[in-house]
């Protein structure tokens, strides 16, 4: 049966003898939610959540598609036809809303109990859909099914729109009572979000049909802006997934917007009249789509580069830990064999294996002298490593820094002599507590007193102490080889050596003077070295706070 | 048989659900698509002399309009006697022996504020029903 009250439509519901606001509310707000949910859900297939969230998104299009032939259309069979879903599409949507939040906020699936409720809910409105009891006639006049709507079966389906507005609000505040922060956060945009859709689509769709009615408008017109809800919803679902990368996809923000204003703008051809405005618009949704998806490809390829540096980081954190393990490996099996040899030689010395000659005597005191330097070496390169990793444990107590000063100039004094060298100290009259490791800031001095008697040949080595404000400032100067421009820059750095620093010292490792540094730098502290350059000598400073 | 039971216990929504959304959908496709079981309500020709008709206004001063009556028929009835489009056949404004619903409804004043003809008929805001 045809009425005639609209001319023939267009491909079932293409007309422009209706309203434009009903393709303007309704086109945009499906495209956007098919799109979105559609990558989604494409994302992760096997996610529930995202499954759900399609399922609804389809479910709406259902909606808007049948009431954009029961606007346009004139063919009574296929009008009543697709009015006989209308109350099982708003009670689908309903379930599957409440089923959505469920997931969304327990991150699990709803119990079997739970899903024989919903589907004991929307029985009714299955089995009677086709029914009398559903729809009884059509009027061809007004072209609608609104006197042939029984009341009963009408209300239900809306009154399940309310009680999942009830039902997902019960259980938002559940949620948020007892979710952590950064969750609390996810709750209520998620909440308002759906909360809003809803409220607008049940809201609007009741109360546009109540005032038809009664007569207050001619039609139901105003239901339409109830479509506007789902945009909303959609936004707080992109929000969601930008912000806290909700159903696990890396969406672009840009993406979202890109396709959102295309959508919005490809939706003005269903009802522009002019020509001029026409092509206006098309070279407006043409734009939009040239001009975002550059705008994608660039968000896109940047956001690629990111990804791929922190994929770098993560490998280079692998790696720096394999080399750590490595290192430890490798220094504990050298001063394993290290400290064999060293028995061994110890053994030749004090005669366990018999009676030596003295050139034997004299390889043996060689041979116990190498072991020794390179047990120190490996302790070096251990000590660099455990001190990098965190592994050392500081003992900070308060000691006289003065003291550890002079005592370690002592205990230096004989080597630095039997090379010629002579060795002064300059310390001011003044307390110098400190807090920190004893044994580790005697390395520090340590350290730099090795290095001063190594890279001198002749001369003096002055070490001086004095205190500024509530600093101490300990330097080591010497009248040795200095110090290039060039070396200065990797002085401190991991296994940072001089040009010919090995030239002079053959035991050079570059990490005596990086230890210095870490050990400081954990005492908050620093160090630092000034030479005028080659031959002329330098100076290493260290600066400690005081107690 | 537990690992059945428990991806059906998993799926009860998918597995009920979808086959009753398909059942209903078929339902309804052969109720309103197939039999065209509905009745159908619409402004049939009426004859002012005769019966008492509705008018029609096509404007608010009421200088223009038309009359008719209420009918309401089984739409496989319809189909039978006019086809698609009930425009301009006859038969869509009376109730034919063999209808199997149909109902002619005059215009009474004073009932929902009903604008009528005066008409001089006897027959004056009687129904006539063949049901």
């Amino acid at each position: 049966m045809i009425c005639n009250l609209f001319p023939e439509p267009t491909y079932f519901f293409f007309s422009s003898a209706v309203p434009a606001l009903l393709y303007y509310a309704q086109i945009p707000a499906t495209v956007i939610a098919l799109l979105l949910s559609f990558y989604v859900f494409w994302k992760g297939r096997k996610l529930l959540l995202n499954r759900l969230l399609f399922l609804i998104s389809i479910f709406f299009s259902l909606w808007t598609l049948s009431t954009l032939i029961a606007w346009t259309n004139i063919h009574s069979d296929f009008i009543i036809f697709t009015w006989s879903f209308f109350s099982l599409i708003l009670g689908l949507i309903s379930i599957f809303c409440i089923y959505f939040i469920y997931v969304f906020l327990w991150k699990n699936d709803i119990s079997v109990r739970l899903k024989v409720i919903f589907i004991t809910l929307l029985a009714p409105l299955l089995i009677l859909a086709p029914t009398t009891l559903n729809l009884s006639g059509f009027n061809l006049t007004n072209c609608d099914a609104f006197d042939f709507e029984w009341l009963p079966f009408k209300l239900y389906g809306t009154s399940l729109g309310v009680l999942a507005i009830i039902w997902i609000l019960v259980l938002l505040i559940k949620a948020y009572r007892v979710a952590k922060p950064d969750f609390k956060k996810q709750i209520a945009l998620m909440g308002t979000g759906i909360e809003l859709f809803l409220f607008s689509f049940f809201g609007m769709e009741f109360i546009a049909t109540y005032l038809a009615r009664i007569g207050i408008f001619p039609d139901s017109q105003l239901e339409l802006y109830g479509m506007f809800g789902m945009v909303i919803f959609m936004i707080y679902i992109s929000v969601l997934m930008v912000r806290f990368k909700a159903f696990n996809v890396k969406l672009l923000a840009t993406q979202a917007l890109v396709w959102g204003l295309a959508a919005l703008v490809g939706s003005q051809f269903f009802f522009i009249k002019a020509t001029v405005n026409f092509v206006l618009n098309g070279f407006g949704f043409l734009t939009s789509i040239i001009l975002g998806q550059y705008l994608i490809k660039s968000v896109k390829k940047e956001i690629e580069q990111k990804e791929k540096l922190a994929r770098l980081n993560i490998d280079l954190q692998l790696s720096i830990k394999q080399r750590e393990s490595l290192v430890h490996l490798v220094t504990h099996k050298v001063k394993g064999s290290f400290t064999r040899t060293k028995f061994l030689f110890a053994g030749i010395l004090d005669g366990t294996f018999g009676p030596i000659t003295p050139e034997i005597k004299k390889r043996a005191e060689q041979g116990l002298e190498f072991d020794n330097g390179g047990i120190r070496t490996v302790d070096l390169v251990l000590n660099v490593a455990n001190l990098q990793n965190g592994v050392i444990k500081y003992d900070m107590q308060n000691f006289d820094f003065k003291e550890m000063t002079l005592e370690t100039v002592d205990e230096k004094r004989v080597g630095a002599e039997a090379k010629g060298l002579k060795i002064e100290t300059k310390i001011n009259n003044d307390t110098y507590n400190i807090k920190g490791d004893t044994f580790w800031l005697k390395e520090v001095i340590n350290n730099l007193l090795e290095n001063s008697i190594k890279y001198t040949k002749e001369g003096l080595i002055t070490v001086s102490l004095e205190k500024k404000e509530n600093k101490i400032l300990l330097s080591v100067k010497d009248t040795g080889f200095g110090i290039t421009k060039e070396d200065k820059e990797h002085l401190f750095t991991e296994g940072g050596r001089g040009k010919d620093s090995v030239k002079i010292n053959v035991d050079s490792t570059g990490y005596g003077l990086y230890t210095v540094k870490l050990i400081v730098e954990a005492h908050k502290g620093r160090v630092w070295a000034e030479s005028e350059g080659a031959d002329k000598g330098s100076t290493f400073f260290v600066e400690l706070p005081t107690t | 048989m537990e690992t059945k039971h428990s991806h059906f216990r998993d799926h009860i929504l998918l597995y009920i659900l979808l086959p009753l959304v398909i059942m209903t959908g078929t339902a309804s496709y052969y109720r309103f698509m197939v039999k065209q079981d509905y009745m159908v309500v619409y402004e049939g020709i009426c004859d002012p002399n005769s019966k008492s008709c509705f008018i029609s206004c096509e404007d608010d001063d009421c200088t223009k309009g038309h009359y008719y009556s209420r009918v309401e028929k089984y739409a496989p009835d319809l189909y039978k006697e006019c086809g698609k489009d009930i425009t301009d056949c006859r038969a869509a404004s009376a109730c034919i022996p063999g209808d199997h619903k149909c109902s002619i409804t005059y215009c009474e004043t004073g009932v929902d504020g009903n604008n009528c003809s005066e008409a001089n008929s006897q027959n004056n805001n009687l129904n006539d029903t063949n049901i």
